[in-house]
């Protein structure tokens, strides 16, 4: 329960901080990972707690960036931040329950390729467009795709 | 090395944009900007020479208001050293930007200057040329291949022209201009971008630099292109096979 909570707490920030602020994430985090650390404290100091809490640091700072990452992907892809938004923010919430490191790694590998695919999908979109745009053979070839003389263009050029 | 890199905030790509009813322009308002994609492609070259380890320094350089910067971020993003912003509000004409540049490059003394071919904006493709005349450097236009050669005081530039490939030789230094195919822009990185924020601009003004803009050019009128015929439907595979067989894709 305390995951889930402080996992709210931190896509609600991310959201906060996605909008045009200097990202100084210290602040934010803080206060969030304070609170958590307060109901560590309050149980029995144990060093082997203490180390998940760091490992759990590490990985909810990964787990933001890459959120981060796919909402900036969004601005900049023809897909729209609120596309990208509305299939990522259910997954993450989904998983957010989840504490042991291997699922969480499995789960951030599986972000890590779909944004790879993400930017493959942007690229070849770009490329198709400008060629569509600026290439003159290719726009030749689209408009007279089905017409009976081919003759007339120049055969060689290609 | 030194690289010089003028990137231009236009329209992005993927937008889609309405001529305005006056026919004086197209409607900005409230459209995503973004950097011009030949000149992303110009960038990608000139961050993989400084990999490489030819060059030493990347340098980027915009004209325009000052919402120009963010052009000038994502390029340091993507592995820039410098952002160059010369600041102005009067509309710019590529003789303008050339004479700029021009006086940049008299100053800075790079030892390349790769641009990208045109603007998708307005399509000009006539700044790499003009600075070239202007400098009276030898230019590559439309570059799908750049090698430097070992003593890094010369270019071999293959330039994709009607009917094939052209490569052509020249001494450093040398302007530039980049096509589609010369390769693939990378993704920034969230942490490159964050560090990107803070950097440092150098911020100039065309008086600074003693030019006067060229106001020669005026807009008359802008209106949409005439729709494209073609695209028709087809019955069978047969046709599709037949015609792709035709045009010599298969």
């Amino acid at each position: 329960m305390f995951k889930t909570y402080k996992f709210i707490n931190v896509v609600s920030t991310t959201r906060l901080m996605v909008s045009n602020r200097s990202i100084n994430s210290s602040g934010i985090n803080i206060s969030g990972s304070s609170s958590g650390s307060h109901q560590f404290s309050s149980s029995n100091n144990n060093t082997e707690k203490d180390h998940q809490n760091s490992d759990n640091k590490e990985l909810r700072y990964a787990v933001k960036n890459l959120y981060k990452h796919l909402m900036y992907l969004g601005r900049l892809s023809f897909l729209g931040v609120d596309y990208i938004r509305d299939k990522a923010k259910p997954q993450f919430m989904a998983n957010s329950h989840l504490t042991d490191p291997k699922e969480i790694n499995i789960c951030l590998e599986r972000t890590k390729y779909v944004i790879k695919e993400i930017e493959a999908l942007n690229r070849l979109h770009k490329y198709r467009s400008l060629k569509k745009s600026y290439d003159h053979e290719f726009q030749k070839i689209n408009d007279d795709f089905l017409s009976a003389n081919i003759g007339d263009s120049n055969s060689n050029s290609r | 090395m030194k690289i010089f890199v003028p990137v231009k905030r236009v329209i992005d790509y993927a937008a889609k944009i309405r001529v305005r009813p006056d026919k004086s322009g197209v409607d900005t308002n409230g459209v995503r900007m973004s950097t011009n994609p030949f000149d992303e492609i110009a960038i990608e070259e000139a961050v993989r020479l400084k990999e490489k380890g030819i060059a030493k320094e990347v340098v980027a350089i915009t004209m325009g208001p000052k919402a120009s910067e963010e052009v000038l971020r994502s390029s340091l993003a993507i592995g820039a050293d410098q952002g160059v912003i010369v600041n102005t509000d009067k509309p710019l004409n590529p003789l303008s930007v050339a004479k700029l540049l021009q006086k940049l490059a008299e100053t800075e003394k790079p030892n390349l200057i790769i641009m990208g071919k045109q603007a998708i904006d307005d399509d000009c493709n006539q700044t790499a040329q003009m600075l070239a005349g202007l400098l009276k450097w030898p230019q590559a236009t439309f570059a799908s291949k750049i090698e430097i050669s070992e003593s890094k005081d010369s270019v071999k530039v293959t330039r994709e022209i009607d009917g094939g490939l052209e490569t052509l030789s020249m001494k450093l230094p040398a302007i530039i201009s980049c096509d589609l195919r010369l390769n693939e822009p990378r993704y920034a990185k969230l942490a490159n971008i964050m560090k990107a924020k803070k950097v440092q601009l150098t911020t100039k003004t065309p008086e600074d630099l003693g030019v006067q803009l060229n106001e020669n050019l005026k807009i008359v009128s802008v209106e949409e292109p005439a729709k494209r015929s073609g695209g028709s439907k087809v019955t069978t595979v047969d046709d599709i096979v037949a015609s792709l067989k035709k045009h010599s894709l298969i």
